[in-house]
């Protein structure tokens, strides 16, 4: 198998699934679409189509591209409103939050709220670049977007988050 | 023409520095580069808003933790490594009946097949092959009335004769 044979992707599953989980939550933010399934579709999904994995992309990255479709295609069956600009702030808390104080908890929460406000095209590239670190090589991999429109899509995104923080009243700094 | 070129060329000017902006977003510029940035930017007020906007915005990776670590769920992992055993578990039985029932029932079908092709070699010549040799012959002789015809005629003056 030019890619990763089973043994290697099944050591692997443990490691890359935290980072894969924080993407993943991130873009689903605000939906009503659980990370979880799509998370066990996504390596499910992996390990059987892994003959398909050529190597010619990064394991993370081809995972990344299996969980993004399948996220948009739970998007499209739900056909989701964007009514996020609704939901009260605190449903953006997560189980797993460890905040210092009040003023912390705030600040994140409203951040997650403006990030799950962008349209789904610049969200995916916030929660790619800003989020999971990733660079636009693999960006580029993913999407199937050239770098240059990526950077320029990732320009209008964070246009856009000021502007999204500005509404909730999150003042510069 | 030339009001549309002038435009062109500050079009192309804005989306150079939307880029640098960018640029110094993801921390790639250099201090005097983003000296330079902001010296260009005097000429396009509203860039120099988003650019004031975008680098006062809050750490984007911090919005969902410091890392990958607190989103590590080892009970789920587990679960997902489950699934994968049980399909295969599935896919490797499917295999073995396969492999059994080919073993066990080879030799029937092998037998039934060998009797079935020696019936049918004994009876179809007996249904078949004789047609089969007319429309052969038929194919390769065939038939015309002018030889039968000459051939009596023949007869006739043998016995005129």
């Amino acid at each position: 198998m030019a890619g990763t044979s089973i043994e290697s992707f099944n050591k692997q599953i443990a490691v890359l699934y935290p980072r894969l989980n924080r993407a993943v939550t991130a873009y689903l933010g605000g939906s009503r679409v659980d990370p979880e399934d799509i998370l066990q579709e996504t390596f499910l999904k992996a390990w059987r189509n892994l003959d398909r994995f050529k190597g010619e992309s990064t394991l993370y990255t081809w995972l990344y591209s299996i969980a993004r479709n399948l996220c948009i295609d739970e998007f499209r069956k739900q056909k989701t409103k964007n009514t996020i600009s609704h939901i009260p702030v605190d449903e953006f808390e997560l189980a797993s939050d460890r905040f210092t104080g009040d003023s912390e908890r705030e600040e994140v929460l409203l951040l997650r709220k403006a990030i799950a406000q962008l349209p789904e095209i610049l969200r995916s590239i916030v929660v790619m670049k800003s989020i999971d670190e990733m660079s636009y090589v693999d960006m580029s991999d993913v999407t199937g977007i050239n770098e240059q429109t990526l950077k320029n899509r990732m320009f209008r995104a964070r246009k856009m988050l000021a502007e999204n923080l500005k509404k909730m009243g999150v003042d510069e700094p | 023409m030339k009001t549309d070129k002038v435009h062109n060329g500050s079009e192309g000017r804005r989306e150079e520095l939307e880029r640098c902006i960018n640029d110094a977003a993801d921390g790639l510029l250099s201090a005097r580069d983003i000296k330079k940035l902001e010296e260009d930017l005097v000429h396009f007020p509203d860039l120099f808003r988003d650019y004031r906007d975008i680098m006062g915005l809050p750490p984007l990776s911090k919005a969902y933790g410091a890392g990958p670590e607190g989103f590590r769920n080892d009970l789920h992992v587990h679960r997902i490594r489950q699934q994968m055993e049980q399909e295969w578990e599935q896919a490797g039985s499917f295999e073995e009946i396969a492999i059994t029932w080919f073993k066990k029932y080879a030799l029937v079908a092998a037998l039934l097949i060998f009797g079935l092709t020696s019936l049918a070699y004994l009876l179809l010549p007996q249904m078949n092959i004789g047609q089969e040799d007319m429309t052969v012959q038929e194919l390769l002789y065939p038939y015309e009335e002018s030889y039968a015809d000459a051939y009596v005629l023949y007869l006739d003056e043998l016995i005129e004769q």
